[in-house]
């Protein structure tokens, strides 16, 4: 968790501190175990906890739960700092994420409405290095210093 | 300008609001799910954190309004096109936090079928639109899960 942020501070084309992680299967069955009821039992195969299903359904490996790709682009805009709240996402999987792999989830500025107290954002799941697997848009509103 | 197809799929499902079971929000899930996202935010984790803060008591991630959401019980729009169907979007949209023992219930409807063409050809969204409410009858969050058929 950040310092406090005011939108005064902010400008167009600001990054919001990135999230630099790795998912395991482990996680993604915990994450699965969390829902009050899941349709992913750990029990049964699926492309989220089985290598074979996976190459099976004609994937390279297991991979992450797009609402867990949504998590984790919402963990960076909630720890972006105390002032922002969280208002909307809305996320495109535009690739699968894969399991293991080093990724990085990050938002950018893309507006701002200080009348309002709303911040406008691009938010991203790339690999290190090439195209996102996950994009989209995201709105925040943050405390101005004369509120 | 190209015209897309038209689709084949049972139209008397678009805009059915669907019940959906209620739940009640469990503080030991919250917490773990925190955990499988390696959620650092005291906001989510410590009562004392979050009644400094404003708020009631520790609440739940935004994102945690996925976890609330069935698809169980919504008819099927039985879309006739293509044979591979994945997950190809979703938004949460939230107005009020979601705290331990809220008893969340949904409504869900079928928003949107349409159709697409770009350079890998023809591919149909079918958009489901579920509103969740609180105990009070508030509206706590409205979320969109798009599908894709190809």
């Amino acid at each position: 968790m950040n310092d406090h942020i005011y939108i005064e501070d902010i400008d167009i084309g600001d990054e919001v501190p990135e999230l630099i992680t790795s998912v395991s299967m482990d996680q993604v069955s915990a994450f699965f175990a969390s829902y009050p009821r899941s349709n992913n039992s750990p029990a049964t195969p699926s492309r989220f906890n089985s290598d074979e299903q996976a190459k099976k359904e004609g994937l390279a490996g297991p991979i992450i739960p797009g609402v867990m790709s949504m998590a984790l682009i919402t963990k960076v805009l909630t720890d972006w700092g105390t002032g922002a709240k969280f208002k909307l996402l809305d996320a495109i999987f535009r690739q699968v994420v894969p399991q293991g792999e080093s990724i990085r989830a990050y938002a950018v500025i893309t507006d701002k409405d200080e009348a309002n107290n709303t911040v406008e954002l691009d938010v991203y799941i790339e690999p290190m290095d090439g195209q996102p697997y996950v994009r989209g848009r995201a709105s925040m509103e943050v405390a101005s210093r004369n509120s | 300008m190209a015209t897309e197809p038209t689709i084949d799929y049972d139209r008397s499902v678009l805009g059915k609001e669907v019940p959906g079971e209620t739940i009640i929000v469990n503080r030991e899930k919250i917490l773990a799910y925190a955990a499988a996202i390696g959620e650092t935010n005291p906001l989510f984790l410590s009562d004392q954190a979050a009644v400094q803060a404003g708020y009631k008591s520790l609440m739940a991630p935004p994102s945690y309004i996925n976890a609330l959401i069935l698809s169980s019980g919504r008819p099927d729009p039985k879309v006739n096109f293509g044979s591979l169907s994945f997950h190809s979007g979703q938004a949460i949209e939230t107005y009020l936090p979601v705290y331990p023992e809220d008893a969340i219930s949904t409504t869900s409807s079928l928003e949107e079928v349409y159709a697409k063409t770009g350079r890998s050809g023809t591919m149909v969204f079918i958009v489901w639109k579920t509103e969740l409410f609180n105990q009070d009858g508030a509206l706590v969050a409205i979320a969109r899960e798009s599908f894709v058929r190809r």
